[in-house]
């Protein structure tokens, strides 16, 4: 489940990027390319999102032998459709103007302003929690973790392109190894107070931590959570820094946080105090006619 | 650098700040409890971020007045070619909790400090911008909810007159705000940017506009197995 939710989150993703800076044959065809996906996540757990999984010891729904046979299915057309997808990418010139040199992030940055996922992978920082703190599986499917040093959106871009493929290959091993048992494990009484836990899950975006300390009454006395955005977003500032206005949309989108920050834009002049708001449509359109130039 | 074994670390430790650790555990294997003085942070912060090429990941504030007459800090970070977690716990006085800020040597620990002084009260003293981070403008001030005393359903009345202070923009650069509302994607937030001509010379951010207290709520009206549904959901 961890790594069908990466395969179909890094092509949202992508799809988005390709709205923004006005390639929507991308947002089209690697939507598409995801759809398959959610009608898994819809018969595996009866949701689309937000599954309903996990529980304290284990998890709701099992997985029988006829899904198997069709997340194999799946994943195998995703994958070819996803080395077209790559292929595509490659070889548009006008693409990867926007991405090449955009929205830098340099490795110091990276490290000091601690970013997390493919944002840090994009800069050259080597982690990836499924491998440097192995959780479920993750001590018998070892990821190859995707690192690219270019420090920019192409970066992010390429580190989310393979990462998809990766995902593919880590669903295949799951699946022709995962043993048969029970899928919850019995918890016998209350979980007593008193006792700390911390755990990183690599998420899409990044690692996503949880510390908790456990409490009275069958609660926790405190659940911190970290999301990986939440060390991403901090670091904006600092990585839009030098890059044109109209690539701020995809630099920010780059970090696959926010999106729409391009909704409603408002210039002030601060000499003048003379106000102008930008549409969304109008930002996109100054987006794209960059594309154009 | 890498150590071959958690104790080797802990050890290396111990040496290096002798009297300021005051006791070290390790429950599960690879997750090292260490206690600390909490004037000793910024020295063993930096020793881990800058000696030992540590990441840090947040830092969680615990209001244990009701248990542990304290407030405690727990600033966490992890040696990721070694597979480790370490966890800094300080002790904070119950009446002044207070501590040294970190963020001009790690700058990515910000908004944990301005998260923890907003929603426990807690003072890191020397942070560069000190701003609100997590509760609105027209929170009323020294009201932190998630202290232990303050009600999950309890609201303030919202203070008049108050909004977010935003940063000068440098001389000559003209401010660009993009935001903060856009209906169609997860969060409001508000990227003020500084243009100079075409090209961005600084921003300023101001989010959190979506916080939902989920923490409070999980530690005041829920159950563990609910927890896991909320967790999905953020």
């Amino acid at each position: 489940m961890l790594e069908l939710e990466r395969i179909h989150s890094h092509p949202l993703w992508l799809g988005i990027g390709g709205h923004v800076v006005g390639f929507d044959t991308v947002l089209m065809q690697t939507w598409r390319i995801r759809e398959p996906v959610m009608w898994l996540f819809e018969q595996i757990t009866g949701n689309r999102k937000t599954f309903g999984m996990n529980l304290i010891g284990g998890v709701r729904r099992d997985i029988t032998p006829e899904l198997k046979t069709k997340i194999l299915e799946v994943v195998d057309t995703v994958e070819k459709e996803w080395l077209k997808v790559i292929d595509a990418i490659g070889s548009d010139t006008p693409l990867m103007l926007r991405l090449k040199g955009v929205g830098v992030l340099t490795h110091e940055d990276a490290v000091d302003y601690c970013v997390a996922g493919p944002t840090a992978r994009g800069s050259g920082v080597r982690i990836d929690s499924r491998v440097d703190h192995p959780y479920a599986a993750y001590e018998y499917l070892v990821p190859e973790k995707k690192v690219h040093e270019g420090c920019d959106i192409l970066a992010r871009t390429l580190v989310r392109l393979e990462e998809t493929l990766e995902s593919v290959r880590l669903v295949r091993q799951c699946l022709k190894e995962i043993p048969y048992g029970p899928i919850m494990a019995e918890i016998p009484s209350e979980i007593p107070p008193g006792r700390e836990g911390v755990k990183a899950v690599e998420a899409p975006r990044g690692e996503s931590i949880h510390y908790v300390l456990t409490g009275e009454n069958n609660r926790p006395y405190r659940w911190r959570v970290r999301a990986p955005s939440y060390m991403n977003l901090a670091s904006v500032p600092v990585m839009i820094r030098g890059v044109e206005l109209a690539d701020v949309p995809i630099a920010i989108a780059s970090y696959d946080p926010c999106f729409s920050c391009t909704e409603r834009l408002e210039v002030v002049n601060a000499k003048s105090g003379e106000v102008r708001i930008y549409t969304r449509k109008e930002l996109n359109d100054l987006s794209r006619k960059k594309r154009d130039r | 650098m890498a150590f071959g074994t958690s104790s080797q670390f802990v050890n290396e430790l111990k040496d290096r700040f002798q009297g300021n650790i005051l006791s070290t555990r390790e429950p599960v294997s690879r997750k090292i409890y260490v206690e600390i003085h909490r004037e000793a942070i910024r020295s063993i912060a930096e020793h881990l971020f800058r000696g030992l090429g540590a990441r840090f990941n947040t830092i969680i504030g615990v209001d244990r007045r009701p248990t542990h007459q304290d407030f405690q800090t727990t600033h966490l970070f992890s040696l990721d070619e070694d597979k480790i977690f370490v966890l800094l716990q300080a002790s904070l006085d119950r009446n002044r909790p207070e501590m040294d800020s970190i963020t001009s040597i790690i700058p990515g620990a910000n908004w944990a400090e301005r998260e923890a002084q907003d929603l426990l009260g807690i003072q890191f003293n020397g942070l560069a911008d000190p701003r609100r981070l997590a509760l609105p403008d027209d929170w009323p001030e020294n009201l932190h909810p998630l202290r232990r005393d303050f009600p999950y359903n309890f609201r303030p009345e919202p203070v008049k007159g108050v909004a977010f202070k935003p940063r000068e923009a440098p001389e000559n650069a003209t401010v660009v705000p993009i935001g903060p509302f856009y209906p169609v994607l997860e969060e409001p937030a508000l990227f003020r940017v500084f243009v100079e001509g075409e090209t961005v010379v600084g921003c300023d951010y101001r989010g959190f506009y979506n916080h939902r207290g989920i923490e409070k709520i999980a530690d005041s009206t829920l159950t563990y197995n609910q927890i896991s549904f909320l967790a999905e959901r953020i």
